[in-house]
């Protein structure tokens, strides 16, 4: 219901407004990020973490090739967005970044802002417009990163703190279907900006009380799948191509290190986009083909286990009501030091309560798989924060938000968290 | 103690970018290394030796990630290493450690690590210049060592149309049986072998046409590198960083009555087996061996660099060119007997294929240099 509501307040009068401020993920706390004030920082600016051929950057792709005439394997295909990004985050972040010109290798701190997933969905909503016309939403989801790195000439690169974030951008807009990739591909630029500006936000709340120290320790979400029983029920719903593993390894990479407080190793890593860059500086090409991502101490693992969509039509109210149900297998591995191998500690199968979505009576045209991915990502978040946030906090109440029996999973908890505290 | 983490390729790229696009040029810097974390757990008596102990179990563990004539290196010279452990291993983070509080308990200390591979690779090279290298040889021998590069890059593939050969088939329907047979299309007559009714032959029949493919493999054809010079020069600087200086071959042709080396970069770009012909190699080895006026070189280093395909990087939009390098020592001395040899893949990218094998080249020449170095400290 919460989703669904929050969508339906946001009608507005205009044929096409931007809705809302985007809902941010922040974390209430970082460790390690800005380790003193003479460490601060130096703000490097904007870039994408995946190959320009990625099927999941196919707005940005679209939207830098039509509304900038640009390539998005170009050099150039963000320079548009650094003076926007720029100002946003020298307004939130004066006091914990540098500003300059240059910065010096092997001596300055580096703070870059990574853009991962970006998905989207566009569906009838069920209100009209003030003369009759239809309303469709469009629903944006942005998976972004802040990393501080700095490097060493003796050991190379270091990233010292990463940190996954979520934007979620609603747009409502009457009369004709929109489409982000041809008609109305304008759009993504006001969806970048407000993006910079919910990362200058996350740079500030997670830089104010990041201060203490780490012992090298890292977290990772090392797999995300849908488990085959479900990909066959996604596949009847047109949603395998929406609700991937990419979906859920970035979604639940941004909602562990939000909810855990904790930073997390990228989920992916590609090439591609690594050697798309490097035409500056073919020198170091060397050097970029053998960094790796290290192995992970802390280890994740989420499996969308099951999805469920129930229609219940209701003539005598005149809807129909849509019941979805997602099921995630949640698990937590510690690596034995003693042989090196991940030694499972945690799992669990959790999923939140239904939202009951309600459309027209028989009117078949707003229940699509657009709508449908919306509803269970939210789903799926909603499942992932009373799970997590029922972790971190060993409470019984929010656990059992998630379905998770807290006498389960009591005995286990301390060790998490105890494993978590040490990757702050 | 800083949040470490061993930084991803994409964003490494990223922050190149950035750096460009926000603040305009940086100075280039070599990046040669990445940062390795190591695992390592022990219990003891007490905490300290526990410690102890776990720092050796991480330096074994580093030992797991590493192979070949580095590996067999520091394994001949482990106790060295050990000595000094705490320079090898950077950053040493006690993750955990358990005591069980009784009187004669035990206590298990996990930790994790970085490795200084710099420092390692430096004590490698002290480790062969205790040795007595001589500065004319490798790893301590005071022998001398001969180099030999050769480079070939892809001149052209010549790729084969499908070759389609058309087929006719028959197919003969009996009330008892169908058989079919193939036949060519120019008409001969078909074989049918089958066991039928002669009572009710050829109730219907059929002519199917189709076609068989077949596709040559495509013929690739190098060329030999113009300048090595370049190559080689990249080569010997970290061989002489290394203690090891090998002896031009310039100075060897007059003294050893050898050919210029030139050709055989053309030798090596005209074989078909990636290799100069083994009647020239035997002859160069006897006139190391037996004509040279200052006395007979007893070891010799063939570096052969290849590139063997360009691609459109489809991130980049640049050429690709990708290759690799084959290295292999040899003791001239004991009948040309194998020392050791390493293969190690290269790539390089730029605007055009000229300058993408000419990048591709250049990356090839540290880890040419590093192999040497290693078989030749092997020994």
């Amino acid at each position: 219901m919460m989703a669904f509501s929050r969508i339906r307040r946001k009608r507005l009068a205009q044929s096409l407004v931007l809705v809302g401020l985007p809902s941010l993920s922040i974390p209430l706390s970082f460790t390690g990020a800005f380790a003193s004030q003479s460490e601060k920082p130096i703000w490097v600016g904007f870039g994408l973490n995946g190959s320009a051929l990625d099927t999941r950057f196919d707005i940005t792709r679209e939207f830098v090739k039509r509304g900038k005439n640009i390539d998005l394997s170009s050099r150039e295909a963000f320079l548009w967005l650094i003076p926007s990004l720029d100002k946003s985050v020298k307004a939130n972040n004066s006091g914990e970044l540098r500003f300059r010109n240059t910065a010096q290798l092997g001596v300055d701190q580096l703070l870059g802002f990574v853009h991962d997933y970006e998905a989207h969905s566009i569906f009838r909503d069920v209100s009209n417009g003030t003369k009759g016309e239809t309303v469709y939403l469009i629903a944006v989801k942005m998976v972004g990163a802040g990393l501080v790195c700095t490097y060493e000439k003796s050991i190379g690169w270091r990233l010292l703190a990463s940190f996954p974030f979520v934007m979620e951008w609603e747009l409502q807009k009457r009369g004709s279907r929109p489409n982000l990739r041809s008609t109305d591909v304008k759009l993504v630029e006001d969806i970048y900006v407000k993006y910079g500006e919910a990362f200058s936000q996350h740079i500030k709340a997670s830089g104010n009380l990041a201060r203490t120290s780490s012992v090298n320790y890292f977290a990772r979400v090392v797999k995300a799948r849908v488990h085959p029983d479900a990909e066959v029920k996604l596949q009847k719903l047109n949603l395998q191509k929406s609700l991937t593993s990419q979906f859920i390894g970035f979604t639940s990479s941004s909602e562990i290190c939000r909810h855990f407080e904790i930073p997390l190793l990228p989920y992916l890593e590609n090439d591609a986009l690594a050697n798309r860059y490097a035409v500056r500086f073919t020198e170091d090409l060397i050097a970029q083909n053998t960094i790796v991502i290290p192995d992970a101490d802390l280890q994740f693992e989420v499996i969308v286990r099951d999805v469920e969509k129930e229609l219940r039509p209701r003539m005598q109210f005149g809807v129909t009501e849509i019941r979805r149900l997602l099921v995630v297998d949640f698990r937590v591995y510690e690596t034995d030091f003693a042989t090196n191998q991940p030694k499972r500690i945690l799992r669990t199968i959790a999923y939140a309560d239904s939202d009951i979505d309600k459309i027209p009576y028989e009117q078949s045209d707003y229940d699509t798989p657009d709508r449908d991915f919306v509803f269970f990502d939210r789903l799926f978040v909603r499942t992932m924060t009373f799970l997590l946030q029922g972790l971190a906090k060993n409470d019984p109440n929010i656990l059992a938000k998630s379905n998770v029996k807290h006498a389960e999973v009591a005995s286990l908890i301390p060790r998490i968290n105890q494993l978590v505290q040490k990757t702050r | 103690m800083k949040n470490n983490f061993a930084f991803s390729r994409s964003f490494f790229s990223l922050l190149m970018l950035a750096m460009v696009v926000s603040f305009g040029a940086l100075p280039a810097q070599p990046v040669y290394a990445q940062q390795k974390f190591v695992r390592g757990q022990a219990t003891e008596s007490s905490k300290e030796d526990a410690l102890k102990k776990a720092k050796v179990a991480a330096w074994r563990n580093y030992l797991g990630m590493i192979e070949g004539a580095k590996l067999d290196n520091i394994v001949a010279n482990e106790k060295l290493f050990l000595e000094n452990l705490d320079k090898y291993l950077g950053a040493v983070s006690v993750v955990e450690e358990k005591c069980d509080g009784a009187l004669f308990g035990k206590c298990t200390v996990s930790i994790k690590a970085t490795i200084n591979e710099s420092l390692i690779d430096s004590g490698l090279r002290q480790i062969s210049k205790a040795g007595g290298s001589s500065p004319s040889a490798g790893a301590g021998s005071g022998e001398d060592v001969a180099f030999l590069l050769m480079a070939r890059v892809l001149d052209e593939a010549t790729r084969f149309d499908t070759k389609v050969t058309k087929r006719a088939e028959v197919t003969v329907s009996t009330q008892g049986a169908a058989v079919s047979s193939d036949q060519s299309q120019a008409g001969r007559s078909a074989s049918v072998e089958a066991q039928r009714d002669e009572a009710s032959v050829t109730q219907s029949s059929k002519r199917v046409t189709g076609g068989s493919e077949k596709v040559r493999g495509d013929e690739i054809k190098y060329k030999p590198w113009g300048n090595i010079r370049d190559l080689k020069n990249s080569i010997q600087e970290t061989l002489n960083n290394n203690k090891i200086a090998p002896l031009a071959w310039e100075e060897l042709m007059p003294d050893c009555g050898l050919p210029d080396s030139e050709p055989f970069s053309k030798q090596y770009a005209d074989s078909s087996v990636g290799d100069i012909p083994t009647a020239v190699r035997v002859d160069v080895f006897r006139k190391l061996r037996e004509d040279c006026k200052s006395g007979a070189v007893q070891k010799i280093i063939i570096a052969q660099v290849e590139i063997d395909g360009y691609r459109i990087d489809p991130g980049t939009g640049l050429w690709l060119a990708t290759g690799n390098v084959n290295v292999n020592i040899y003791d001239i001395s004991r009948r040309a007997r194998g020392i050791g040899s390493a293969k190690r893949t290269l790539s390089g990218r730029a605007a055009t294929k000229q300058d993408a094998a000419r990048n591709a080249l250049e990356n090839a020449s540290k880890p040419a240099a590093d192999a040497i170095i290693n078989l030749l400290n092997l020994k």
